[in-house]
């Protein structure tokens, strides 16, 4: 089974090493999908299928968790698994989203590290 | 973590340079690198138990390089550059802050990115009264990078 996946981070490098880490990583992946912020992530996910979203926090237009948010309140979306991916830690913003069920991955972090989050999230082994 | 703000702000960028960049840092940077005139400048403000700015400066033909191994492409173009110098700027400073206090969160803005100007340490500084408290000269192949922290004196009082 590969996952469809949605990066969304307002730095274009940090999606390239986000999908460049996942292909390291040796998840089986399918349609990987990119946005630069809440506003656009939601687009996306209310035209495509998506298993997983790995959701920077700080970002213009609508922050990570304000876009999480929404996607609770959704229940279309309500079960989508969600990876915060941020270099801040335990700040409000990334506490409130671990408390709607998203997971923490620090940046920065290796193919490995992602590979067992995402693993861990969404049930896929390599 | 134990340790001086520098030996902190050390660790912390070369830990950066060394995953993100897959650059091995030179410390100190030779003549040659120090000579290097910055070309561009990515600050990131935090707020928390001490508040202050990180700045991130970047010698004259370091972006390429820092770009090029973090995106896995060559001649990547200006914007993205940019983007990268933000980043690293970013994940520097999220390494760094827990040497300021360990238990506490500290929020931090997103990067500003300034570029294209004549920069010297003393034209680019942070308004008062934040001071500069630390600083972290690192030599990259024939470039360099200044890490330069500046804390509010209340919140370096604490440290």
């Amino acid at each position: 089974m590969s996952i469809n996946v949605l990066l969304i981070d307002d730095s274009a490098v940090m999606r390239a090493i986000a999908l460049k880490s996942l292909q390291m990583s040796g998840v089986p992946l399918g349609t990987v999908h990119q946005a630069a912020n809440g506003v656009d992530g939601l687009a996306v996910l209310h035209q495509h299928w998506v298993d997983l979203i790995l959701l920077d926090v700080s970002m213009p237009f609508m922050r990570g968790d304000e876009m999480l948010e929404q996607m609770r309140a959704d229940p279309a979306l309500a079960g989508t698994p969600v990876v915060v991916v941020t270099s801040e830690r335990g700040t409000e913003r990334v506490t409130r989203m671990q408390e709607l069920g998203a997971v923490h991955l620090p940046k920065p972090f290796t193919p490995e590290q992602l590979r067992d989050v995402v693993r861990d999230v969404t049930g896929v082994r390599s | 973590m134990s340790g001086s703000l520098e030996e902190n702000l050390y660790s912390a960028a070369v830990f950066t340079f060394e995953r993100v960049a897959f650059l091995v840092p030179d410390i100190p940077p030779d003549p040659e690198q120090r000579q290097q005139p910055v070309e561009a400048v990515a600050s990131v403000e935090f707020s928390g138990p001490a508040c202050g700015t990180l700045q991130l400066h970047a010698g004259n033909g370091l972006l390429p390089l820092i770009t090029a191994n973090m995106v896995g492409m060559d001649d990547p173009d200006e914007a993205l550059q940019l983007d990268a110098l933000g980043e690293l700027a970013n994940i520097i400073c999220g390494q760094f802050l827990p040497a300021l206090d360990p238990v506490s969160a500290f929020e931090h803005k997103p990067p500003e990115i300034i570029a294209g100007g004549d920069f010297t340490d003393e034209a680019f500084s942070v308004e008062p009264p934040a001071v500069l408290s630390a600083r972290a000269e690192i030599g990259f192949e024939s470039s360099r990078a200044d890490v330069l922290l500046f804390l509010h004196p209340d919140a370096r009082s604490e440290t």
